[in-house]
């Protein structure tokens, strides 16, 4: 279908509608929210030009049935823009199905499959908005234009025919042509408002005002004449709009002469619109009229021969100035006839397109315009498009320079016992300490590059929410706090299916119906707060909601159900460790698996998904009164900091992030509890791991060992290992499942002396450390 | 002969591109809306300018009245739909010189072009 298109077009296109999907997406849904009809229709504007955008670029790269269905929908929306459909539920629900299967289509695209076409029945609802509920609008407007039309014509009969001898067919390339009759509506009404204005400009008071508003017409009138290829008109206004101008400073003597010769440019203009509805050009001999305009507007007064011979009417000037041949049957009804004309030609232009779309425009056209002269450069965003793989590429270099420099730092630490001079050494020192500085920039600029603000994927979510609320008839609200906070494109992406599942469960388990929250004395919306902050080298999210909360009782019984724990076990447990088992794989409480959740795949996801970012999440939850779930990531995956601690014969690095504390156990606040060494942490017991025995590590005991205190969540655990060797950042490279599977390592770094370290998962330590104590038990 | 291109879809700006290289007009230098226009027509004052009317921040009709208020001549074509037809009038007492209906051909719009700059040739 669009086999002739350049790949690389087709891959902007395909960018571009998919971005401007979401932003079609995110807008429709706040669209239905929005009650001020002023935002109602900015918001309008910026779908339908959204969706216009995409149907453009369609159209150039020949894709039938993304054009199609577009169009369609572009049609139903263009109805709710002129305010002739209004914003209901049904209406949006079309609209937002029409986003899908445009998204639907775009995808096909990208996978490179054929696309699908519009389903019947979404058309079909479509058209409905089109056409039906808009019926009577277009007859409306059909009907004004149809009353106008004969009158004009009517006027046409009366017309002095000597004026038409003159006349010629109007010849203009076609797409000019067809705006002919717009141009026609136009002009009249602009000589309508110079009617009033020449009127105004009799009186000294109102004068100045309505010259100014004669320059301005004339102006536009100038513009559209220049465009409809008419130089004798042209020419005709610009001496009008001269003369306009000058009026206020024009001495009352040539103040006749003047507004009688501008009368009869307007009146020309009327005759030659009346000619261009039908077709035909006028042209008339108008060289005299414009150099008596222009003397006078430089107040120069005329020859006494001409200067007030002008009998006070235009036809008088017309003829003294050579314009036309002077006739005594001059129709001295002309001035009504006009007046007439031109009121109903207001009238038409008001009710129709070109004035209301006009004045939308201008409202749209000001509040933009007001934000972003304010905002100024952040609006009118600079950016360029990089493909991923290159700062991918780019990051992992500055990985290996990380390395280096760590490596270099290394060497001039160890160069300092080398006896060298003692400038030599400074010298080095500074240069590894300014190499260290800017590699950290470096660093952070290149991070910076891969760091997307969280609204590309917040502004998903009220869509999701609204469809919730559709479905289990709940009236939900979802606030987003934060969502230009930033983060690494990977976290983004494995964010997103997360916050689906929690926000899904918010809404469908979490917020209860409309009636239960009256029961339960609460406003019937239940409210989902979805927030994003940083906090330092990490971004916190978080989802509440004030629904029902959790029960401990109920989820507890499901965990034994499940095996998950004992009945003994259960009571030792603390309210968020029961919390916890709602991430447990095919754990579910509700009764009947939904459509929309309760199949108990979806936290198990949130925790996997987390856990690949190192991150952690928690629960928190308050029965009756509503449940916080919170999730710390750390800002990027790639490169961070860690504390290098030796076992045994090796160095393992330890993310920084899972460190409480590191403490130096005395022996005598070790002890052993069924098994399982422990030691007394002020008034906590703390769980010791033995990472020798852990790593399998030998070598020579040390006596004097540390245990780093790491903690995921509420879990604390210590890791006695040999020796500490210090902070560093250290890039991470991902290990091949094969070889991290069962052991507790998430990667490996390459440290300063250029050697190995296996970076230790917090996270699997901490829950081997359970099982081992399980085992212990049993 | 220096053509700005000014048009919030990258697509669109890339295949009126590669219709005006067809043309044989190469130096072509685009904009993503109007205030980005404004900002560009100083440094590169172009010979013509194709001018899409729905964009965000700043429309092409507010961009035309703004160009056109700092007296520039240089003619303008604006770029519509079937749909805004209507409107073009607006844009046209504004001072844009022609206007092209998306979508159009690689024939149409070098039409418009000759079009208009034989008729700024012509003045």
């Amino acid at each position: 279908m669009a086999g002739d298109v350049d790949p690389s077009l087709m891959q902007d296109f395909l960018t571009e509608a998919g971005e401007l999907i979401e932003q079609l997406d995110a807008d429709l849904v706040r669209l239905e929210q929005e009650k001020d009809t002023a935002k109602q229709q900015e918001m309008l504007n910026s779908v339908f030009r959204a969706l216009h955008t995409v149907k453009g670029a369609a159209s150039f790269l020949g894709l039938e049935e993304v054009i199609r269905f577009a169009h369609a929908a572009e049609d139903a929306l263009n109805r709710l823009r002129k305010g002739e459909v209004a914003v209901t539920q049904r209406v949006m629900d079309s609209l937002l199905r029409s986003v899908d299967v445009l998204r639907g289509q775009i995808d096909s695209l990208n996978n490179n499959e054929p696309v699908e076409q519009c389903p019947d029945d979404l058309l079909k609802a479509l058209r409905a908005i089109t056409t039906g509920e808009s019926q009577s609008a277009d007859d409306g407007g059909q009907s004004t234009t149809a009353d106008s039309q004969p009158q004009v014509q009517g006027a046409q009969s009366t017309e002095p025919e000597p004026i038409q001898s003159n006349a010629r067919p109007l010849k203009l390339p076609a797409q000019k042509q067809d705006l002919v009759e717009f141009m026609v509506a136009d002009l009249n009404d602009a000589g309508a408002q110079i009617d009033q204005c020449l009127e105004q400009a009799r009186s000294a008071g109102t004068r100045t005002d309505a010259a100014e508003h004669m320059v301005e017409l004339a102006d536009s009138m100038g513009k559209t004449a220049d465009f409809f290829e008419l130089p004798d008109l042209t020419q005709l206004i610009a001496a009008f709009g001269g003369a306009a101008a000058k009026l206020a400073d024009t001495p009352d003597v040539l103040l006749d002469d003047m507004l009688v010769r501008m009368a009869a440019v307007r009146e020309l203009a009327r005759q030659q619109a009346e000619a261009l509805d039908k077709g035909l050009v006028l042209s008339w001999p108008t060289q005299t009229l414009i150099d008596r305009l222009n003397s006078l507007a430089q107040g120069q007064k005329l020859d006494d021969a001409v200067a007030g011979k002008h009998s006070q009417c235009v036809e008088g000037v017309l003829a003294l100035d050579g314009v036309v041949a002077a006739q005594p049957t001059a129709p001295s009804n002309n001035q009504p006839q006009v007046k007439q004309d031109t009121s109903d030609a207001a009238g038409a232009s008001g009710s129709t397109d070109p004035g209301d779309a006009g004045d939308g425009n201008d409202n749209n056209a000001k509040n933009p315009g007001a934000s972003s002269a304010k905002a100024g450069t952040t609006v009118a965003e600079q950016t360029i498009r990089v493909e991923v793989g290159r700062l991918e590429s780019l990051l992992n270099l500055v990985g290996q320079l990380v390395l280096t420099k760590n490596r270099f730092l290394g060497m001039t630490r160890k160069m300092r016992d080398l006896h060298l001079p003692h400038e030599t050494l400074e010298d080095m020192a500074q240069a590894a300490g300014e190499l260290d500085r800017l590699t950290g920039n470096l660093q952070v600029g290149v991070m910076r590059t891969r760091m997307q603000p969280l609204a590309k994927l917040f502004d998903r979510y009220p869509r999701v929410i609204r469809d919730m609320a559709r479905m289990t008839e709940k009236k939900l609200n979802l606030e987003l706090v934060g969502k230009d906070t930033e983060v690494d494109k990977s976290v983004l992406e494995l964010l997103a299916d997360p916050l689906v599942h929690i926000l899904r469960n918010s809404a469908d388990h979490g917020v209860e119906s409309p009636q239960k929250r009256i029961a339960a004395g609460k406003s019937e919306t239940g409210t989902i707060r979805l927030s994003a902050e940083h906090q330092g080298s990490h971004v916190r999210v978080e989802v509440y909601d004030d629904g029902k909360g959790l029960d401990r009782d109920v989820l507890g019984r499901k965990a034994i159900e499940k095996g998950l724990t004992t009945q003994d076990e259960l009571a030792t447990l603390s309210d968020d460790e029961v919390f916890r088992f709602i991430f447990a794989a095919g754990f579910s409480t509700a009764e009947k698996v939904s459509d929309l959740s309760g199949r108990g795949v979806g936290m198990d996801v949130v925790r996997t998904n987390i856990a690949k970012l190192n991150g952690v999440v928690n629960v928190s939850s308050v029965k009756g009164e509503g449940t916080t779930i919170e999730i710390l990531i750390p800002l990027t995956v790639a490169i961070m900091p860690a504390m290098v601690v030796g076992v045994g014969m090796h160095l393992y690095a330890v993310p920084l992030q899972s460190i409480i504390e590191i403490v130096r156990p005395e022996a005598a606040s070790v002890h052993s509890v069924s098994g399982q060494p422990v030691m007394r942490l002020r008034d906590a017991v703390l769980p010791l791991l033995d990472m020798r025995s852990r790593l399998g590590e030998i070598g020579p005991e040390n006596g004097n060992r540390f245990a780093v205190v790491v903690g995921v969540g509420q879990q604390r655990v210590g890791l006695l290992v040999d020796k500490l060797i210090g902070q560093q950042e250290v890039v991470i490279k991902p290990l091949d499942d094969e070889y991290t599977t069962g052991g507790p390592f998430s990667g490996a770094t390459i440290r300063e002396d250029g050697d190995v370290s296996l970076i230790l998962d917090v996270v699997q330590l901490i829950r081997t450390a359970g099982t081992g104590q399980e085992k212990a038990a049993a | 002969m220096k053509i700005l291109l000014v048009d919030d879809s990258k697509t669109m700006r890339n295949i009126q591109k590669g219709i005006l290289t067809q043309l044989g007009y190469t130096e072509v230098q685009e904009a993503c809306d109007g205030l980005d226009a404004l900002s560009k027509v100083g440094a590169f004052t172009p010979d013509l300018l194709l001018v899409d009317w729905n964009m965000p921040n700043m429309d092409g009709l507010t961009f035309v009245k703004q160009f056109r208020a700092k007296g520039s001549k240089a003619p303008i074509i604006m770029v519509t739909t079937e749909a805004e037809k209507s409107r073009v009038v607006e844009a046209i007492k504004a001072g844009v010189n022609n206007y092209v209906v998306k979508p159009f051909t690689p024939d149409g719009l070098g039409e418009r072009i000759k079009e208009t700059l034989a008729r700024v040739a012509a003045a």
